[in-house]
């Protein structure tokens, strides 16, 4: 095929980019000209020139921030999480490049999956000396467990991810073999679709490779491995939950995979199967791709400090009775001290060379390397032999005298549990900064899945990019870049999506009640906190327009039940609403900023907010797409640099309750128009409705029961707290009656807001939960009938009248309500969301 | 010797325990001079199925998981086992003690597989500058290993006071050297980590012992515990097992159950569980010579 491309002579945004000599740049020769795989992409970019290309960065970045990729990075407090920096250049690699890799990494696969059945098996490395033995037994991640563990005919390896460095000759070379659960390919994913999705021109002119096929073959790899039900088997991706820093990529796999998310807490062991507790009963699961780290994955077996993992987990994969992928114990083929060996083990198990070189590595363990290394220390990396954790590797040539003397007494006195590793020069990308190109160094990093009896490299990958070539060798995470891996296609390619992957005809389902528990809990409980921080926006956002009114005689009133009402709810100091207390208290106007950002206060704003953003990540996969953008912008909206928090006044706090005020009710719009009525939905708005009802009693009760003078500003201000001052209005213009406002927000089922209406939807919802329905009522339906029988039988007239000023009808019935509510709450976690408690060790028995 | 040998466990929980999974190393072990006849095992209230296989060290591991709830969980392993006097070399027949450690590292020893995995560190018991010194006078230059062996046992047996008090289960060898008391179960983890620094191959092993009481007195059910004592390898006179607690080259009196590198590789009793609140404890062993 012909084509007539542009020549790639330097000009516009590449004028400037200069090769680093001596250093092998991806897209550009030595003297500047373009590499013939690249040009394409160039002429493109070239063609939309350094201002355009600036602007779809930009908006790369904010499709990145919307979609909330993180890697979490913990800063000290253990908070914060970092956006994923992604280039708009993408690394381009040439077709011929990529088909020797392809192959060098099948080939390193395949080795390291044979060295794991030896050494889990017959240890014929060992017993032959091609591997020190001490290298082996003497591994503390050899857990004995592991051996002869894995039924034969199973699968070792499902996923493999190679760390790759390109040397100034053009070699590749590995830095690091990855298999306990390499992260890296959801931002891959996200990376491809960012990426195609601002340079659409880009993407069509260069034409890379397409992803799909590879999950497509993952998959499937994952069904045919199942012990029994291979044509569906259920599938879970086992997480170690919204702390890891891998979240957003367990969270992203599953939904793109379609596999449940799940971790140890919401797996069980019964009648030697691994089952998935959900709302409906015990679930049997088949295969469990795993983001645990393989000593995690069962304390009664493995590490028994685990919390992450399943009891029993091991027993049951001994007998075949469930798949984990990858095998429990292939860490030990990521071991830094195995990589001197793997020549001869390639050789031995393969019968044939390694392809793909490692950068050199020695083991300390040896005699000679030692000597070796101490002789060439300045040059060289040490790092620990086994990596039990990432520990960092040590430069020493950086190191001052005396760490640099105590790191050779280390060396000298526990060899074993040292290697060196020679750095490799790595090769430089084109970066993006602004209005240049410019070339900083790389780092990549490719997957391999298991394909019917051998393996399948994906034509992507990762690439990290900074100007620092040191700090690539660190981690994962470290780089300023993150690079789509674009690989030259040999042709068109069929599109393949991963949602119609399978001619089986589908069930046709409705139901729902594989509802993981902990999902339902989480639900629940964002619904409470949802419907919390809408009632404590409204009510401050009424105290604070009050509060910049003049003071006169009914503004007091109207102020005092407010307070009242606010402290009932939590959201301000009780003192405010003690009047001998008062005059001590600073002014209010200027407390209310602290009140609403006291993060010491659990039922504050601010902690409510918090507790909302930390619930939407654990069900991420559960919302609609647009319902999580509203919550994780109001999120962004309400994280203040302390310099912002510290001018906040109340016009600039009003701007932020308002924010609350609309985003829960774009919430509340996507999710009763864009959720299926399943147990999902239903579980969000129990939460919703439950807090809703605490929400409007104790605001009744704190401001109506006793009776105000003059009382109609009060009623206003009662009706704007409950957003129901509209209809009111609507119904009785401006005459404002105690009795009507109590009708209107406790007995009127016509009122969204009020009282019955939502003891109804209360009702409604609990009598169609999994277990209800049965002869005999569940103490959650009992009670929720009990409630909303007290509210409809009761007559308004009679809730408003009042003697000496008090309405001993309306606390009575209010407070039955505060009494009960927790209750109804309680009672629906122990019938559906209640989970056994953490898993506790034997005292071990003394001998 | 022929032995019927009931190992009674019960816990009690102040609140009641869901769910728990269990692995029992209760078996005797079955070794060229130890043949358990038969052994049963009662468990309450009754598991659905109780599991049985070999660990990676050949030590027979039962599991069960309980998944009704209960308040009271009751463990009684009964066995009956013959032990026939082992034939214990001479020990200046046994090979230097350097020829085996050389012999280990070079990896040509016959033998050196099976064995060189018990030189290595392990959590409870490894090797250390302190413990080097602590034997080195046991092991003069060309000794045989077994008389540097025992030497060492009796230097423990003398040196170090039996207090059961003064550790746990999960006391290092360190501390225990330090101090110089302990249980047999760190007068074990200290030998191996002795014997390893000097590049040994050296294996825990628990199981049970016959309690002979004093003269006149009858013997007393259930007042015997299990016990724990080490092995070293001597090379081509194999494994000698010894006991520094009571100071003896293991005999007729000594049971094997399990071994490994050390305790965490043989806890009779492992196990996870919910609930429970507090739990209380308590362990019988009766020791009955038969015949």
């Amino acid at each position: 095929m012909t084509e007539i491309v542009e020549p790639a002579t330097p000009r516009g945004l590449i004028s400037g980019y200069r090769p680093i000599p001596g250093v092998y740049d991806e897209m550009f020769r030595e003297g500047g000209e373009c590499r013939e795989h690249g040009q394409k992409m160039l002429a493109e970019l070239t063609r939309l020139g350094a201002g355009e290309l600036d602007r779809r960065f930009r908006q790369a970045e904010k499709l990145v921030r919307d979609d909330g990729v993180t890697f979490n990075t913990f800063d000290e407090s253990g908070e914060s999480s970092r956006p994923w920096n992604l280039d708009i250049v993408p690394a381009m690699l040439s077709r011929d490049d990529f088909h020797r890799l392809d192959q060098a990494l099948v080939q390193r696969a395949t080795l390291l999956e044979k060295l794991l059945d030896d050494l889990f098996g017959p240890q014929k490395l060992l017993r032959e000396k091609v591997i020190p033995a001490e290298l082996i037994l003497g591994h503390p991640g050899f857990q004995r467990a592991y051996h002869n563990l894995q039924p034969p005919n199973r699968r070792r390896l499902t996923i493999y991810a190679a760390d790759l460095a390109r040397s100034p000759d053009g070699r590749w070379w590995v830095t690091g073999d990855r298999v306990r659960a390499p992260s890296g390919l959801g931002f891959i994913l996200e990376n491809r679709i960012v990426t195609s999705r601002v340079l659409p021109g880009v993407f069509r002119a260069a034409r890379p490779r397409r992803l799909a096929p590879f999950f497509v073959r993952l998959r499937e790899t994952l069904r045919e491995n199942a012990p029994r039900h291979r044509q569906n088997p259920r599938t879970v991706i086992l997480s170690r939950g919204a702390d890891s820093p891998t979240y957003f990529e367990d969270v992203y796999l599953a939904r793109y995979l379609g596999y449940t998310l799940a971790e140890g807490g919401d797996l069980a062991t019964r009648n030697g199967r691994i089952m998935l507790k959900t709302l409906g009963g015990l679930l049997p699961v088949e295969v469990i791709f795993r983001r645990v780290s393989d000593d995690d994955c069962d304390p009664v077996e493995l590490n028994s400090a685990s919390l992450t993992g399943v009891s029993g987990l091991v027993d049951v994969v001994r007998n075949d009775e469930v798949v984990v992928a990858n095998a429990l114990g292939s860490r030990l083929a990521e071991t830094p001290a195995l990589v001197p060996f793997l020549p001869a083990a390639c050789r031995m198990l393969l019968g044939e060379d390694l392809r793909l070189p490692s950068a050199a590595t020695w083991w300390c363990g040896q005699a000679r390397a030692l000597t070796y290394v101490l002789e060439n220390l300045d040059k060289l990396v040490i790092r620990s032999a086994y990596k039990i954790k990432d520990t960092p590797s040590i430069e020493a040539a950086l190191l001052t005298q005396a760490a640099r003397n105590e790191l050779v007494e280390k060396l000298k006195a526990r060899p074993s549990e040292f290697v060196a590793q020679e750095r490799i020069v790595r090769s430089t990308v084109p970066v993006w900064l602004g209005s240049t190109i410019e070339p900083w160094h790389s780092a990549f990093r490719f997957f391999v899945s298991a394909d019917g009896d051998s393996f399948l490299t994906l034509p992507g990958g990762l690439a990290r990019a900074s100007p620092d070539r040191l700090s690539l060798d660190r981690s994962m995470a470290a780089g300023e870049r993150a690079q789509d891996v674009w690989i030259e296609s040999d042709g068109p390619e069929e599109p393949v999506s991963l949602l119609r992957s399978s001619d089986e005809p589908l069930v046709l389902k409705r139901s729902g009640n594989d509802l993981p528990s902990r999902d339902a809990e989480n639900l629940f409980w964002l619904g409470r906190m949802i419907e919390r921080a809408d009632g404590a926006a409204r009510g401050l956002r009424v105290l604070l327009r009050q509060v910049t009114d003049d003071a006169n005689d009914e503004s007091n009133v109207v102020r005092t039940a407010l307070v009242r009402a606010l402290a009932a709810l939590g959201q301000i100091e009780p003192g405010f609403a003690v009047d001998g207390l008062k005059s001590g208290l600073p002014d209010l106007q200027e407390s209310v900023p602290g009140f609403v950002f006291n993060t010491q206060d659990a039922l504050s704003l601010k902690s409510t907010m918090d507790s909302v953003a930390r619930l939407v990540n654990t069900v991420r996969d559960r919302l609609s797409i647009d319902a999580w953008l509203t919550l994780n912008q109001l999120q962004t909206d309400w994280t203040l640099s302390p310099g912002q928090r510290r001018k906040l006044d109340s016009t600039a706090l009003l701007q932020l309750l308002q924010r609350v005020v609309t985003a829960v009710a774009q919430f509340g719009g996507l999710s009763s128009e864009g959720m299926t009525r399943t147990q999902v939905w239903r579980f969000l708005e129990l939460g919703r409705r439950i807090e809703r009802v605490w929400h409007t009693a104790t605001i009744l009760q704190s401001t109506l029961v006793e009776v105000a003078d003059p009382e109609p500003f009060v009623l206003e201000a009662v009706l704007e707290s409950c957003d129901s001052i509209m209809t009111y209005r609507g119904r009785y213009l401006s005459t404002l009656q105690a009795e009507a406002v109590i009708d209107l927000l406790a007995t009127d089922d016509t009122n969204p807001r009020s009282l019955i209406f939502q003891l109804n939807r209360i009702q409604d919802h609990v009598s169609r939960l999994p277990s209800a329905g049965q002869a005999v009522l569940g103490p959650d339906e009992r009670l929720a009938m009990s409630l909303h029988n007290a509210v409809r039988l009761a007559e308004p007239r009679e809730l408003a009248q009042a003697d000496d000023s008090r309405r001993q009808a309306l606390d009575r019935l209010m407070q039955r309500l505060l009494d009960q509510i927790p209750k109804l709450s309680n009672a629906i976690s122990q019938r559906y969301l209640i989970h056994a408690g953490l898993p506790r060790q034997f005292d071990r028995e003394s001998i | 010797m022929k032995y019927r040998i009931v190992h009674s466990t019960a816990y009690q929980y102040s609140d009641p325990v869901p769910v728990c999974h269990n692995q029992l190393r209760l078996t005797p072990r079955e070794t060229p001079y130890t043949h358990c006849k038969s052994h049963r095992l009662l468990i309450r209230p009754v598991p659905a199925n109780v599991s049985r296989r070999k660990d990676w060290f050949g030590n027979i591991v039962q599991s069960f998981s309980l998944d009704e709830s209960h308040r009271k969980l009751l463990l009684t392993a009964t066995s009956r086992v013959t032990v026939s006097p082992q034939v214990i070399p001479e020990f200046s027949q046994t090979p230097k003690w350097e020829d085996v450690a050389d012999g280990i590292r070079s990896q040509t020893l016959d033998g050196w597989f099976d064995a060189t995995e018990f030189v290595f560190d392990s959590s409870l018991a490894f090797s250390d500058a302190s413990f080097r010194d602590y034997a080195v006078d046991c092991f003069g230059t060309g000794h045989p290993i077994l008389s540097g062996a025992v030497a060492l046992m009796s230097k423990i047996h003398r040196e170090f006071k039996y207090d059961p008090r003064a550790t746990t289960v999960v006391t290092r060898p360190n501390e225990a050297l330090v101090e110089k008391h302990g249980v047999c179960q760190d007068f074990a983890h200290v030998a191996i980590s002795c014997l390893r620094s000097l590049g040994l191959p050296a294996r825990y092993v628990s199981g049970y012992l016959r309690t002979i009481p004093p003269e006149g007195t009858p013997r007393l059910v259930g007042a015997d515990a299990s016990h724990a004592w080490y092995s070293v390898w001597c090379g081509k006179a194999g494994w000698i097992d010894l006991d520094p607690t009571n100071d003896k080259v293991c005999g007729t009196g000594h049971i094997p159950i399990a071994w490994g590198r050390d305790y965490s590789d043989v806890a009779p009793i492992r196990g996870v569980f919910t609930g429970g609140g507090q739990h209380t404890l308590n362990v019988s062993v009766d020791v009955e010579p038969i015949e």
